[in-house]
């Protein structure tokens, strides 16, 4: 990212609030949404290679994680121009950076209230 | 210093009934094998024991502690059930420092370790900058069986430890796990389809038929092999 900071493409500010965000936001919607996958995917395999790409809630994940995003930080952009979206994205993505401990804590509790139907899962998909 | 005690345990898969252990005691510091065709409940009895799948009725007691109710367990007790226990994408120096450090143990620390499994791992595990799906059955096994003993645990359950391990491999594992027992006095579980392997470490013998502990052998200068060999019919 520093070879784009330093070309000029991108400024200081839309990289650290980039960065932040992946940390806390897409993160905890990624940890949020696996509590509730319970299929394996054969991470083995190349992309190109596998017979399928996973089951339509890992699909769901994926598009969660990575769609929801562009989503948001479109809408911010029209609605308050380039600086104070990225100024929102970081507040968001530090909040949920700096309180990771807190909802990581909540993940492992939801995790061990479904473990067995997960790990039940991951074996039949194995 | 560990022991478990299973009371009513049972586990339904449909109408069949895979473990249905009434009351069944192992005591701190032994050596139980179990052994049993397959489909006898062998794996479902560990996975049990180590609340890997949920029972239909009853549970297991690691010292006092029901293992689905609590996870102190979890802090002295090491296990190696199938290959979903490693991490495929790791190299095994990752892997074992992973291990390593929820036991909060550190590198020095595993890397000492390490050096009592060297005859074991044969130059064949270490140093080999490859990922552990890259590494044979048998290379896997050993990765498995020295993660679930990196950190000295007080009970130690491995399931058909001798699988995929070539003979050296087999004896060297056979006296890690005899030389394991006697300076710690860990309490260790293996189950095998190794009768001569199984009479040979094992002074107690657990024989596993449709889920119930059939017989409790007492394998006193590897006077079982005659009563499994009996039962299993070995010519």
């Amino acid at each position: 990212m520093i070879p784009v900071i330093i070309m000029g493409k991108i400024t200081l500010l839309m990289a650290i609030s980039y960065c932040f965000f992946t940390t806390g936001f897409i993160y905890f919607i990624i940890f949020q949404l696996a509590v509730y996958n319970n299929k394996t995917t054969p991470l083995n395999e190349s992309l190109i290679g596998r017979q399928s790409t996973g089951t339509g809630f890992q699909s769901l994940i994926s598009l969660m994680s990575f769609g929801v995003p562009m989503l948001v930080i479109n809408l911010l952009r029209i609605a308050f121009g380039e600086i104070i979206s990225q100024l929102i994205f970081l507040a968001i993505g530090l909040a949920l950076t700096f309180t990771s401990n807190y909802w990581i804590k909540n993940i492992y509790k939801r995790f061990m209230k479904r473990r067995y139907k997960n790990m039940e899962g991951f074996r039949d998909s194995k | 210093m560990a022991t478990i005690k299973i009371n009513n345990l049972q586990k339904d898969f449909g109408e069949k009934r895979a473990v249905d252990i009434d009351n069944y005691v192992i005591n701190n510091g032994d050596i139980l094998g179990l052994v049993g065709n397959n489909g006898a409940g062998k794996t479902t009895f560990f996975r049990l024991i180590l609340d890997l799948l949920q029972a239909s009725n009853g549970a297991a007691f690691i010292n006092d502690i029901d293992s689905s109710k609590s996870e102190e367990w979890k802090n002295f007790t090491g296990a190696f059930i199938d290959e979903g226990f490693l991490i495929d994408y790791l190299t095994p120096e990752e892997y074992f420092y992973f291990i390593g450090k929820m036991y909060g143990l550190k590198k020095e620390e595993v890397d000492e370790r390490l050096t009592t499994f060297e005859r074991f791992m044969n130059g064949e595990v270490i140093g080999q900058k490859k990922f552990i799906r890259n590494f044979s059955a048998g290379n896997k096994q050993k990765i498995g069986i020295i993660s679930a003993m990196i950190h000295n645990p007080e009970l130690l359950i491995l399931d058909e430890p001798f699988n995929f391990l070539d003979p050296s491999s087999q004896s060297i594992i056979k006296h890690i796990l005899k030389d394991y027992s006697q300076q710690t006095g860990a309490t260790i579980l293996i189950s095998s389809h190794n009768l001569n392997h199984t009479t040979d470490i094992c002074p107690r013998i657990a024989l596993l038929e449709d889920g119930k502990i059939i017989r409790d052998i007492d394998n006193v200068d590897n006077s079982a092999e005659k009563e499994l060999e009996a039962y299993f019919n070995v010519e």
